[in-house]
């Protein structure tokens, strides 16, 4: 439940419900929670219990057991949940195996010492093979090059599989960056509530404003391109979206009993925060950051077309766009090097999916445990 | 002489650099710079640096890397930067010191200098475009002693066999490395006829729709059926000419733009007093005529006597007293604006004074048709030109115009001198290069002559300005009065071909699509919404060649790629390992694969357009250069051995 | 509180947000080395020391960062956000220009997500489980995972090159002309399609529960049409759900017109942003940036505004 919702609900539970959820503190004007392609879908499928849905029935407010609710065997069943879920687990292998051949595309040499000496990629990344073979740019997938060549002659095959150390330690990095300092920042916002809340929210909404591709521009723009100036980029006001989402579950959780409880018996506000509240309010967190992933590999590939990623011979994927894109229009008569397009843009497209599949594989299995424990609650 | 700067308008003038050097613009330039003072050994680390912009100069640049790595000798790293912000580093004279392999391509002009003074030249050092600082005096004497003097001016056969001893002396001496020539392939459909391409971008546009000194006139037949053929005798008048470029017009005002594609369309509304044929011979235009009056053998010394003192601030920028925007015609040569406090200056009116007093170096005389009105139907006098020349002091094309002008100063209502500096072999090319104002544009200040601003450019040519959509697309109609049409082609007293060549352009209308990216301008082509353009991938260019709806022109500019050697850091500053590199250069593959056939690679540091005046005997020197420039890994392995060995370097290369 | 009253203060509550954007942006122009005078002097070397100070006053960069924020901010507020260097043309008079092509390309984007958007999702909704279900499932999760500068590019192919139904150019006439509209539809469809899938999947789910809801099984039992409860009542609640998420997609939009107009070389604020970036137009970059967030701001306070006209169970008290 994010925090768009606990505004929603707010403003619309009003005459419905005790003045318990207007001392929250929300934001009111809280629209657009996360932002990216994800955030609907954080929402939208996770609509187990939409607001119209609780304020019609005006019992929005089911956590009020003093057991906590996030037990074990909830996550158990979400774990098995996910598991049935065939979508999720070929996003998952696609996902894995993705990253597998990434790491063993090429030896990875840590100064100087060897830590991955398998090299699944036939040539090197670089490597400009008309220098050293009979081949020439642009020859077309055979056995030798099952991709074919670029523009430079370069082995497609051998890039698309390093590409995706770029892309995917990017959306790693930035994800895990990002959650962090989105999952501290809302939750001190949530659980303080009153005017710091007030403050850190109005942050929020201001970065918020900005649309992350746009950011990611600006911060491009100001610190140059590398990989790290892309981590920066997307990291800087990322985490904008777990501090919203975050929030908003805290608000919910810290109102339940075994919190109020938990406070009545003097435990100090850092422990009640993070043993109690922060790892209730995680789940929706999980299914931002699966998503998110996906959402900063098509930034990076986005910079990286727009040429103000990576540096242009780099394979990633992205950057690798940028150059098929004077490639894609040949002369009157001439053939399309369609592999040039196709391989990198599919890999983009293929693991994004995959993330989206096991990102809404995630959301099912959170909800079934939701849904789950709140049943409990009604039938007690 | 500038770094050829495909994508941005600003090609950086001397000026410019002077004053942008130490101030920090946005710049991604943060790389680390290894000073390693420590000792030296093989596998020695290089850093090659390139901008991103240009794919194909990335592409060689790594292949030559790779070539690097393969013989063992080389760790290779390759560093790539936003063009300015490339430009910006290279161009700071510390940059020298760094140790770093630059990879830039140079446009020149039809003067042999053009191709070995910016490089090479002492007092080019972080201004344009000697890179990595050769303090080689003698060199800089020989490339003077080519141009400047009245030994020279007076004998083109001794000028010439003095540059082939330059191109001999740099091959031996290996300051850079020369990769290829720059060719431009222009495609159009069989719409557009007569098409012929000029040796440089900028001038191609003009050139093409109308050159009576080479018989060139470009129409437009729109009939599938008509006849096919060049000869401007089958010519047709009217019709509109779509021109696809593939960068935006960034201004319209002749001395505040320097980027190919703001000169290439301003040459359809601007005149000059002269006009030059594809060989870069001189032909009078808005001038009836010229002559060189008065030839004095003084050197730039000769101007202290009406010089002025000025203080300099510690990045070498002019101080005048209050008065700002002052023109520095000429800095005194023993003077050095950044080490010294203050440094005596020839101010415009301290020249004005000196001509005065009889003191320069050429006189020319220009004539001008009497009766050339510019498109608001103001008549050009001597007073237009004088005032064009003032509007040039300051500006962004200052630093090249005043390397050579002196003074401009109109004699009566119709006729004006020029004055040069100094005895000048090239004064004739160089001078008149101003694109004449009308004298209320003349007064604009810097950028003013803008359409967006509501300041449409206004002057002599054959076409008006008509519309400009920002970064979408420029349109010029033709003027219904030019004064050649009305004067007849007879007017220009030096034409000798047949009276029935048309005495202006024929094309009624000429669009200029701006279209950035390459394949959408081929599409464009392709689809007929455009019908000649430049610049398309070279992959693409045999399709087009094959295909009978169209026809390629590939040219040969004025133009090279080329590295520089970090020639004052150890170990470059042995000749030797230069050389070795050199060796490791893959031209004629760079050419095959890179380019796909449509280049050439170089011999020699002298393309086509500047051999006439460039070297006694082109062939003869090719003959004894090429062997030095042999893609030879065996010959560059034995060479970087013989170094390591005399000088005592560590290597761990099996 | 009645409507008006929720509606005014809202529209006053965006305000500290609008003040806190601008500082933001404001921040990201003080972050670039060095200032817009050793900028402009970079340019004009003739430009003497007292000149520069002078021109540091006039711009008020001479007195502290708030101070030198305020004298942005006021200039910024009248329109005035200084001229493009290179060229010495105002930045709003560029920015003015390519904006209506933006908006344009938005506006046509949105209408297309939501058209498709919505009678797709419905259907979804109501056929539960049917193979159109699963074909409008797959196109939603293929919208969300496809990068757009690709599609575009696969678009860009198929479209212009091989079937040849677009010119490659935008035509030159005005915007509200047959041709530029008909010319609009790739780049809209293109940067509308992420969009139309989110929505897609978010209506998909609220409506599959409003059709759960006790409300509507009463009104089936009442013997209602079920065309009726379709449209009139379930669409009407299942739809305020999307409109939570309007702001989130219309940023969506925003930054999907900065790579699509390259792709498509729309002459736009996205495409004039990239080569700012190039360029290293700092104003343009700054006027873009600080246009594109009070955008994002203005769509949110309407969606919520629109939210709350739309949802009949909100009380105003």
């Amino acid at each position: 439940m994010t925090e768009q919702r606990a505004d929603r609900g707010r403003i619309r539970i009003r005459g419905f419900e005790s003045e318990q959820g207007e001392t929250r503190g929300g934001s009111p004007d809280g629209a657009g929670s996360a932002r990216g392609g994800s955030a609907d879908r954080v929402r939208g499928t996770r609509g187990g219990s939409t607001d119209g849905e609780t304020s019609v029935r005006g019992d929005s407010r089911q956590w009020n057991s003093n057991v906590q609710p996030e037990s074990v065997s909830g996550w158990r069943r979400a774990l098995s949940r996910f598991a049935r879920n065939r979508e999720a687990l070929v996003g998952l292998l696609i996902v894995c195996s993705m990253l597998l051949v990434s790491i063993l595309a090429r030896p990875i040499e840590l100064w100087g010492v060897p830590i991955q000496p398998v090299s699944l990629a036939p040539y090197p990344p670089s490597e400009m093979l008309w220098l050293t073979q009979d081949v020439s740019a642009y020859d077309p997938p055979s056995a030798a090059h099952p991709m074919g060549l670029d523009g430079n002659g370069r082995d497609v095959f051998s890039r698309v599989l390093v590409g995706g150390r770029y892309s995917i330690s990017i959306g790693l990095v930035v994800v895990t960056i990002t959650s962090a300092i989105g999952i501290a920042y809302g939750s001190v916002a949530g659980y303080y509530g009153d005017w710091v809340d007030e403050l850190l929210m109005r942050v929020v909404d201001m970065i918020l404003a900005f649309p992350d591709l746009v950011l990611a521009l600006v911060v491009v723009a100001l610190f140059g391109n590398g990989y790290w100036q892309l981590v920066l980029a997307f990291s800087l006001f990322g985490w904008a979206s777990y501090a919203r989402v975050i929030r908003g579950e805290v608000l919910e959780v810290k109102e339940t009993e075994y919190v109020v409880a938990a406070k009545a018996l003097g435990a100090s506000d850092r422990s009640v925060l993070f043993k109690h509240i922060v790892p209730n309010a995680v789940p929706p967190v999980v299914v931002l950051a699966t998503l998110n992933i996906g959402t900063v590999v098509i930034g990076v590939a986005s910079l990286g077309f727009l040429g103000l990623g990576l540096p242009p011979a780099t394979a990633e994927w992205g950057t690798m766009l940028e150059g098929a894109r004077d490639a894609i229009v040949q002369g009157p008569g001439g053939g399309i090097h369609w592999w040039v397009t196709v391989f990198p843009g599919g890999a983009i497209f293929a693991f994004v999916l995959s993330i989206n599949l096991i990102g809404d594989a995630i959301t099912d299995a959170l909800d079934a445990r939701a849904t789950d424990s709140r049943a409990r609650f009604e039938r007690r | 002489m500038n770094p050829e700067n495909d994508r941005s308008g600003d090609r950086p003038t001397r000026r410019q650099l002077l004053g942008a050097t130490g101030s920090v613009l946005l710049s991604s330039a943060a790389g680390c710079l290894d000073d390693d003072s420590g000792a030296i050994s093989f596998p020695l680390s290089v850093r090659l640096e390139v901008d991103a912009d240009n794919t194909d100069r990335l592409a060689w640049t790594a292949a030559i890397a790779q070539v690097m790595e393969q013989t063992g000798y080389f760790d290779v790293e390759i560093e790539q930067y936003e063009l300015d912000d490339f430009l910006e580093r290279i161009f700071q004279p510390k940059y020298a010191t760094k140790g770093n392999v630059p990879f830039l391509s140079i446009s020149g002009t039809f003067n042999p200098e053009s191709y070995c003074d910016p490089l090479h030249g002492t007092e080019n050092q972080g201004q344009c475009c000697n890179l990595n600082g050769l303090g080689y005096d003698e060199l800089d004497a020989m490339i003077d002693r080519a141009r400047f003097g009245t030994e020279v001016v007076d004998d083109p056969a001794l000028r010439a066999r003095r540059y082939d001893e330059i191109w001999r002396e740099l091959a031996e001496f290996r300051g850079s490395s020369v990769i290829t020539y720059i060719t431009e392939e222009y495609v159009r459909n069989t719409d557009v006829r007569g098409f012929s391409p000029y040796p440089f971008v900028e001038g191609t546009l003009e050139y093409a729709l109308y050159s009576p000194a080479d018989r060139v006139l470009t129409w437009i037949d729109r009939n599938a059926d008509g006849a096919t053929g060049d000869e401007w005798s089958a010519h047709r008048s009217g019709g509109t000419l779509r021109y696809g470029m593939d960068a935006n017009v960034e201004s319209f005002d002749p001395p505040y733009s320097t980027d190919i594609y703001s000169t290439s369309v301003q040459s359809l509304l601007f005149e000059s007093l002269t006009t030059l044929d594809a060989e870069g011979n001189v032909f009078p235009w808005l001038a009836r005529g010229y002559e060189l009056v008065d030839v004095q053998d003084v050197d730039r010394r000769a101007y202290e006597p009406y010089m002025r003192p000025v203080p300099t601030d510690d990045e070498g920028v002019l101080e005048f007293d209050g008065e700002a925007d002052v023109q520095a015609i000429v800095v005194h040569p023993d003077d050095d604006r950044i080490a010294d406090e203050e440094v005596r200056v020839l101010t415009p009116a301290d020249a004005a004074d000196a001509v005065e007093a009889g003191v320069y170096g050429m006189q020319y005389r220009y004539e001008l048709h009497e009766g050339v009105t510019f498109h608001n139907g103001e008549e050009l006098t001597a007073d237009h030109v004088v005032a064009t020349a003032k509007r040039y002091e300051n500006s962004d094309v200052a630093a090249q115009t005043f390397d050579s002008v002196l003074h401009v100063e109109a004699v009566d209502e119709y006729v004006v001198d020029i004055y040069a500096q100094v005895p000048d072999a090239e004064a004739e090319r160089e001078l008149p290069s101003f694109r004449i104002h009308t004298l209320e544009q003349a007064e604009l200040p810097p950028n003013g002559i803008d359409p967006l601003q509501d300041t449409p450019p206004i002057g002599t040519g054959p076409y008006e300005f008509e519309t400009f959509a920002d970064e979408r697309y420029f349109r010029a109609r033709k003027t219904d009065d030019y004064w050649l049409e009305r004067k007849g082609i007879d007017a220009l007293e030096w034409y000798d071909g047949p009276e029935s060549f048309p005495a202006g352009p024929v094309i009624d209308e000429i669009d200029v699509e701006i279209i950035s990216s390459d394949s959408t301008r081929s599409a464009a082509l392709q689809n007929d919404e455009i019908d000649l353009t430049f610049g398309l991938v070279s992959s693409t260019l045999e399709e087009y060649e094959d295909d009978d709806g169209y026809v390629v022109d590939s040219i040969q500019g004025g133009g090279y790629q080329f590295f520089q050697y970090p020639v004052t850091v150890e170990p470059w500053d042995d000749a030797r390992l230069r050389r070795a590199v050199n060796h490791l250069v893959p031209r004629a593959r760079i050419v095959e694969e890179v380019l796909d056939g449509w280049g050439e690679p170089a011999w020699t540091m002298l393309p086509k357009i500047a051999r006439e005046t460039g070297t006694a005997d082109y062939e003869a020197l090719e003959a004894d250069l090429r062997e030095k420039n042999a893609f030879d890994t065996a010959a560059a392995i034995e060479l970087i051995e013989t170094v390591i060995d005399d000088r005592g370097y560590d290597s761990n290369v099996q | 509180m009645t409507l008006r009253r929720y509606v005014l203060r809202r529209i006053l509550l965006i305000v500290p947000v609008l003040v806190g954007v601008s500082m933001l942006t404001f921040a990201l122009v003080s972050l670039t080395p060095g200032d817009p005078v050793s900028r402009m002097v970079a340019q004009n070397p003739s430009v003497t020391a007292a000149e520069e100070a002078q021109l540091r006053a006039q711009y008020g960069l001479d007195g502290p960062v708030w101070q030198q924020y305020l004298t942005w901010l006021g200039n910024v507020a009248t329109g005035d956000f200084g001229v493009v260097y290179g060229t010495d043309r105002p930045v709003s008079a560029v920015v003015g220009r390519r904006l209506p092509e933006t908006v344009a390309l938005g506006v046509f984007g949105w209408l297309f997500a939501v058209g498709i958007a919505i009678p797709t999702g419905i259907y979804a909704a109501v056929r539960k489980g049917s193979v159109g279900d699963t074909v409008s499932r797959v196109f939603a999760l293929s919208g969300v995972s496809i990068p757009n500068f690709w599609l575009g590019l696969v678009f860009v192919l198929v479209f212009v090159l091989w079937a040849g139904w677009w010119d490659v150019r935008p035509p030159r006439e005005p915007l509200t002309h047959p041709e530029t509209l008909w010319h609009l539809v790739l780049p809209g469809v293109t940067i509308g399609t992420a969009t139309c899938a989110s929505i897609m999947r978010v209506l998909r789910t609220s409506m599959a529960e409003e059709l759960n809801e006790e409300y509507v099984t009463a009104a089936r039992a009442k013997g209602l049409p079920e065309r009726q409860i379709v449209w009139k009542h379930a669409l009407r609640n299942a739809l305020s759900a999307v409109v939570t998420v309007v702001a989130t997609l219309t940023a969506g939009i925003v930054a999907g017109a900065v790579v699509v107009e390259v792709v498509f070389s729309w002459p736009g604020l996205g495409r004039e942003l990239v080569e700012a970036i190039h360029g290293h137009e700092i104003n343009l970059v700054v006027a873009i940036t600080l246009l594109t967030a009070v955008t994002v701001v203005v769509c949110n306070l309407l969606a919520d505004i629109i939210y709350a006209v739309l949802d009949p169970r909100i009380r105003y008290d």
